[in-house]
């Protein structure tokens, strides 16, 4: 079941650029999907399993961050591509989706007049580590039906 | 390159140029199943390498990537061969975006995630 979207505290064009976010991922993931939470936050965000980091410079400046867990994101692989996702091969999925994710954002954006180019992705491993070095995060928990939670985070200063 | 009679299939040598191996993975499974030979370049710098030593007859090509860019790789291909058939096939696919490729020279511009079939139309439609 799924809860109410609730939003906290965000800056309007950062705000949009999480509910454009959603768009991207419903365009680019074919699974049934809803936004459980939004929040805004300050401080480290901390990493599990395996997430992708892509940056934004044009209209918009910061990272965009997408996490999950490993069998999360080869669900995601297998949805797309109809075949699951080996070990060794996850990592470059995983850096790859979030390029397409963030490529799409990026897309939808620029229809609504907010432009930004995107950097090639950085793909982080490891349990419990830390991102930090922004002043300010917005963070959306995507539920993928029958696959997961995709967290999708905007730092920015 | 081979042609056979009746025009029902070409096999081209192809070279498909992206940061992610998974992406040229993907991309060489269809490009193969389809009768292509398939060569690999992880960014723009060395698709210009690859492109000068090993004459492709096409060209798949990113955007986003290390090193060099697929914009500024097509542009430098396209200069040392005027008739070289790049087609790009990136997630950044804004208007603007679309427009510089094809202005700069590319012959098609394939939005990711794609399906195969997209692929194969858009590379039979180049090699024409």
């Amino acid at each position: 079941m799924y809860k109410d979207v609730v939003i906290v505290t965000v800056i309007e064009k950062y705000e949009e650029m999480l509910t454009l976010s959603f768009e991207a991922v419903k365009q680019v993931i074919p699974v049934p999907s809803k936004v459980v939470s939004v929040t805004s936050a300050t401080g480290k965000i901390e990493i599990n399993d395996i997430s992708v980091m892509v940056g934004i410079t044009g209209d918009l400046k910061g990272q965009i961050l997408f996490l999950g867990d490993k069998s999360t994101f080869s669900s995601i692989g297998e949805a797309l591509f109809g075949m699951p996702i080996g070990e060794e091969m996850l990592s470059s999925f995983v850096g790859e989706l979030g390029n397409m994710l963030a490529g799409n954002v990026s897309i939808i954006a620029s229809q609504k007049e907010i432009n930004f180019d995107i950097t090639p992705p950085t793909v982080i491993e490891g349990s419990k580590s830390n991102v930090s070095g922004y002043e300010n995060s917005l963070i959306s928990e995507i539920v993928l039906e029958e696959k997961g939670t995709l967290a999708i985070a905007f730092l920015y200063n | 390159m081979v042609h056979t009679t009746g025009g029902i299939s070409i096999m081209a040598k192809i070279l498909v140029t992206d940061d992610a191996a998974f992406m040229r993975m993907m991309l060489k499974d269809i490009l193969t199943k389809a009768g292509h030979e398939v060569i690999e370049a992880e960014n723009g710098l060395v698709a210009i390498e690859k492109y000068k030593s090993e004459s492709p007859d096409l060209v798949t090509m990113d955007i986003t990537m290390p090193e060099m860019d697929g914009i500024s790789a097509l542009k430098e291909i396209k200069a040392y061969d005027g008739n070289a058939a790049v087609i790009m096939a990136s997630a950044m696919g804004q208007q603007a975006m679309v427009v510089d490729a094809i202005q700069a020279g590319a012959k098609d511009f394939i939005v990711k995630p794609f399906q195969g079939d997209r692929v194969t139309e858009a590379v039979k439609k180049v090699l024409g």
